[in-house]
């Protein structure tokens, strides 16, 4: 039976398992958003017009550079993977880096864009709201809601990538063992998949 | 994963293990242990290559938008996205390198979703 030791000195992981994991509650932040979509689309309908004259308030270009920021650190953290696997620290090091300064640039980017609406006097809350007629009010209402919730998904993907940064740093995720960066890197790539949707519908309504 | 296995299913296993794997023998039973990290590495190059893609589509999604289509625009604006979104899934993602069981599960994600989109479009449609 000494073999049958052996096997229990390996550690026991399973990498597969806690990737499935990830791939699950990603599930239910994609149905999270999607309800959102639902509302969106149901609202778009009946209010056309109304959805297309706000989208008209919003920056195309900001939208535009902000898709592109997420699109490329979405390829920076998919290299920072390769870099570990190919058991380059360094390089794994520079492309979370990369990642979170444009994640960084993605959140300047949006707080000029809000700024730019709440000086309009145009946020939940403010007393312009409810004089807005409904397909305005709905508009307004869903694009606070759902670039807030997005935001709010970078900000916690920015946190969860800054602790595979020190992890890399430490050595704690290396060519070995780096699921971690992996679960990391899914969830940046899901805040990108949603903001794929998000940009077309909410800044290019015609 | 380490699975031990009863010593008469050896055979049957033997023929199809992978590289991957290493399998130990003790007095009655064989242990299966997996290799923990079966990740496809992707090329800095292949990933440089479908951003390049997506930038693209990016500026077709823009520049659709501006000649009028009509109805059609939305319908061109959410095909070029769905493009983009399996891309970034098949390869940013490593679904394309990953097990049957998740690409069917991510799969039936998305059709759950279809599906409660038309169900509710048919609901208001009818009402």
């Amino acid at each position: 039976m000494s073999e049958h030791k052996i096997v229990h000195f390996e550690e026991h992981r399973d990498d597969e398992a806690s990737k499935l994991g990830m791939w699950l509650f990603i599930f239910t932040e994609l149905l999270l958003f999607g309800g959102l979509f639902l509302v969106y689309s149901i609202f778009r309908m009946q209010y056309p017009t109304a959805f297309h004259e706000s989208s008209l308030e919003l920056s195309v270009t900001i939208g535009a550079v902000n898709t592109i920021v997420l699109l490329f650190s979405s390829m920076t953290i998919a290299m920072a993977l390769t870099a570990i696997q190919k058991n380059d620290q360094k390089r794994a090091l520079i492309f979370i880096g990369i990642t979170l300064f444009c994640a960084a640039v993605f959140l300047v980017n949006k707080y000029f864009e809000w700024g730019h609406k709440i000086e309009h006097g145009l946020y939940p809350g403010s007393p312009l709201m409810p004089l807005l007629d409904r397909g305005h009010l709905l508009y307004f209402s869903l694009y606070f809601f759902m670039t807030g919730l997005h935001a709010l998904h970078i900000i916690i993907g920015m946190t969860l990538l800054l602790v595979c940064y020190y992890k890399v740093k430490s050595k704690n995720i290396n060519s070995q063992d780096y699921v971690l960066l992996e679960n990391g890197a899914l969830y940046w790539h899901l805040v990108d998949l949603i903001w794929i949707f998000l940009f077309p519908l909410m800044y290019l309504i015609t | 994963m380490d699975i031990p296995v009863p010593i008469n299913v050896f055979n049957h296993l033997e023929s199809k293990n992978n590289s991957k794997s290493r399998i130990i023998k003790s007095k009655y039973l064989i242990h299966i242990v997996m290799a923990n990290n079966t990740t496809h590495t992707i090329e800095y190059i292949t990933l440089s290559k479908i951003l390049v893609v997506l930038m693209f589509l990016t500026f077709l999604t823009i520049s659709v938008t501006s000649i009028h289509l009509g109805p059609l625009t939305v319908t061109v604006a959410l095909l070029i996205a769905s493009l983009k979104a399996f891309l970034v899934l098949s390869n940013f993602m490593h679904l394309k390198y990953e097990s049957v069981l998740l690409r069917i599960l991510v799969g039936m994600v998305f059709v759950l979703f279809a599906l409660i989109i038309v169900i509710t479009f048919i609901d208001y449609a009818f009402r």
